[in-house]
């Protein structure tokens, strides 16, 4: 089988990913040596980003959204990224020898993990982007200039820059910024939420605009620093029926080259971009059903998930240090929810009113409430050595009612005595072992929450955890179940601090110890089945999709995966994760669902 | 013929042949004739060399059980389950067993697609980098 856990992979020495960047370099150098340099300086947050184009070819896709940033030529950059394409420079690429394996999602090469060059390949402009940060030397690289999509031409070198300004201590982040008068709102959330079209309405009505999509965040200190917005893309983007309408304000506008593709209009903001803003607050919408844009408190660590999920989620190499910036960012200004408006014309002027007052528009969060009751469920065997950081990333969660049970399965070390330090707050309960899913199900029995959730004894949870599930559950009421994602964690070996290990998004999507439930979802899909040792999370999930039930996916972390030796899945394919057994039992459920009532087995008949 | 075994899983459960293909997401139940087929198949025998030793067997129409044989190992090849191999291996045919012989079924299901069909699958161009569109 392919599908071997890339995370299992092992990993290319440094000595070998510098060879290779050095080779691609050396192919730039060529590249440019073909058909000669093109630079163009670029000024962002107060550093020189010199981009040497090899021809004319890539700067001619790239340079609309740049150049109301550029500057004169001069001096040392901060930074040199060496841009090219093969087809117009007869140049070819070197490639390292990777597996289809080692191609990630979000564009990490999975086993290139140098702390010291930078790599990833993106999928969604087939482009090679390499970065040594001891030398300030970037490249980029695709096959063909001509066939760069639009969200490239809009936002390119994305990932470049992103490194770059990471090593300056700033941090790019997945938001628009508009504002008045210097000052600004960081709007941040996944795509489809309203930004863009936020964004570029207040732009329409003469508001400052430093991003749509991304913008770079600085942290000043001392008595007159803050948070400051630094505009990284003079474009937006939106869907090409909107396009004409901003054709009509005079915005220059790119459509799709063609009309069956995904692909969004790019709008060019030209010279009315704002370079910096001073935020004054950090917002993240939904749509509401009101005519007005109203604001709302929110959690901070949900603020922080909508800001830093998506940014995650799409830079390659961006890690906990990201979260850890837009926490310290949220601290500075207010924060909270905008619930935006059916009358799309008033946002601008909710926005304004926001940055009159931001404090009093958005009052600090209320401390957490104390119900409703969370139960969390520990299946352990043999995990005497991790489940203390397992109770105690439960003991520290941002929700207060919460009771946790430990289901010891057989273990033959000091799982139960550890679990039993934490006195009374841990529930301990023996079995003979029987398997994860069998502890699960004896955890269920013994819980007395209206919500339940579980962890395995060697993973942890973020702090937010149980208050960002309760808080989607608000949300969506009907929701029967809350998931997030998983994200891979292990220990460094210099430090013994937790780093992340490539994004959320490349890992395993139906981690029962990323979701929340409600307890009663277990009387209508039943327990975990007992006769999977492998598989069982699928299996359930798989079974309550069957039967409709409301699954409400969130983009925030859930999980928190430890990569180590002994983890159960460790080594193993897709194969073992999904046993045949597991369909087997899927299949035989269908047939069943098919059959006449009169054939069915009777268990099935009296339900 | 082989497994096309960079994507398919095919393991037997309660006396069926479970097939799984991570690339598609779609998966496969076979049961009796159509287990042995594909035994027959992974063992280096072709459809003709099955038709010939199958040919007398209780239940097998030579007017009609080839072409739905062919037709099951076209499904097996379409779904790509199976892939042609670069050298057969030369084992002599089957023997007809006992047990009469019934049209081979292959029962296909893709309701679990999101689940089982896992990252998309990557093609690496000759250059070594995935392959944009043409």
């Amino acid at each position: 089988m392919r599908y071997t856990n890339p995370a299992d992979l092992p990993l290319r020495s440094d000595a070998e990913q510098l060879d290779f960047f050095d080779a691609a370099l050396a192919a730039s150098e060529n590249a440019l040596k073909q058909v000669g340099a093109i630079d163009h300086d670029l000024l962002i947050a107060g550093k020189r980003v010199r981009l040497r184009f090899a021809g004319s070819a890539m700067a001619r896709q790239t340079m609309c959204a740049l150049e109301p940033l550029c500057a004169p030529i001069g001096g040392d950059p901060d930074v040199l990224l060496m841009v090219w394409d093969s087809a117009s420079t007869g140049t070819v690429m070197p490639a390292p020898q990777l597996s289809n394996l080692c191609f990630s999602q979000r564009g990490d090469l999975w086993t290139f993990r140098s702390p010291r060059i930078r790599s990833a390949f993106h999928h969604w402009d087939y482009s090679l982007n390499l970065y040594d940060r001891e030398r300030g030397i970037g490249m980029f690289w695709v096959q063909n200039a001509a066939s760069l999509p639009s969200w490239t031409r809009a936002a390119p070198f994305r990932t470049l820059l992103h490194w770059f300004f990471a090593d300056q201590g700033m941090q790019m982040v997945h938001g628009a910024a508009v504002g008045i008068a210097g000052d600004g709102v960081l709007i941040c959330g996944p795509g489809g939420v309203g930004k863009s079209t936020t964004a570029l309405t207040a732009v329409a009505q003469g508001m400052d605009f430093a991003g749509d999509d991304y913008v770079l965040l600085e942290l000043t200190p001392g008595e007159h620093g803050g948070l400051q917005a630094h505009a990284l893309y003079a474009s937006a983007k939106v869907h090409p029926a909107e396009a004409g309408g901003f054709q009509s304000l005079g915005f220059d506008v790119a459509m799709p080259r063609s009309s069956d593709s995904a692909e969004k209009a790019v709008i060019y903001i030209g010279e009315k971009i704002t370079r910096s803003l001073s935020i004054r607050a950090i917002v993240t919408p939904r749509f509401g059903s009101a005519r007005e844009t109203l604001f709302e408190r929110y959690a901070a660590e949900c603020v922080v998930a909508a800001a830093s999920f998506p940014t995650r989620a799409q830079l390659p190499h961006c890690g906990a240090e990201a979260i850890a910036f837009i926490h310290r960012a949220a601290s500075t200004v207010p924060y909270g929810r905008m619930v935006l408006g059916q009358a799309v014309e008033q946002v601008p002027g909710a926005l304004r009113r926001l940055l009159r007052d931001p404090a009093t528009v958005l009052p600090p969060d209320q401390s957490p409430p104390s119900t409703p009751l969370v139960s969390v469920i520990i299946p352990a065997f043999n995990a005497g050595a991790f489940i203390g950081e397992a109770i105690e990333s439960i003991l520290a969660q941002s929700h207060g009612a919460v009771e946790i049970i430990v289901v010891d399965d057989g273990s033959t070390d000091d799982t139960a005595a550890v679990a039993a330090r934490h006195g009374g707050a841990v529930r301990v309960i023996r079995q003979a072992n029987a398997g994860p899913a069998a502890a699960r199900n004896r955890g269920l029995t013994d819980a007395r929450g209206d919500f339940v959730a579980f962890l395995d004894a060697d993973d942890l949870w973020p702090n937010h955890k149980i208050r960002a599930a309760l808080l989607a559950f608000e949300d969506v009421p009907q929701a029967e179940v809350v998931l997030g994602h998983s994200q891979l964690f292990e220990i460094d070996k210099d430090n013994g601090k937790p780093i992340f290990v490539a994004s959320p998004v490349d890992t395993f999507p139906w981690s029962i110890a990323a979701a929340m439930f409600r307890r009663s979802v277990f009387e209508n899909v039943g327990p975990f089945d007992e006769d999977l040792r492998f598989g069982e999370d699928t299996d359930w999930f798989e079974r309550a999709e069957h039967l409709r039930v409301n699954i409400r996916k969130i983009d925030d972390i859930g999980l928190l995966v430890r990569r180590h030796a002994a983890n159960s899945t460790r080594g193993r394919t897709v194969q073992n994760i999904y046993p045949a057994r597991l369909v087997h039992k899927r299949i035989v459920r269908q047939r069943e669902a098919r059959a006449p009532s009169s054939q069915r087995p009777m268990s099935d008949a009296h339900q | 013929m082989r497994i096309n075994d960079e994507n398919v899983s095919a393991e037997e459960v309660d006396g069926e042949l479970i097939a799984i293909n991570f690339a598609t997401g779609r998966y496969f139940a076979m049961q009796g004739i159509a287990i042995e087929i594909w035994n027959w198949l992974l063992a280096g025998q072709n459809v003709e060399q099955i038709v010939a030793a199958q040919t007398g067997r209780a239940g097998f129409d030579p007017a009609k059980s080839p072409q739905r044989l062919q037709a099951f190992v076209d499904r097996l090849l379409a779904e790509e389950l199976v892939v042609p191999a670069a050298s057969p291996s030369r084992t002599s045919p089957s023997a007809a067993p006992d047990t009469p012989w019934l049209d081979p079924v292959l029962e296909e299901f893709d309701d679990m697609a999101a689940m089982l069909k896992l990252d998309p699958v990557i093609d690496i161009a000759v250059d070594g980098w995935p392959a944009a569109p043409a």
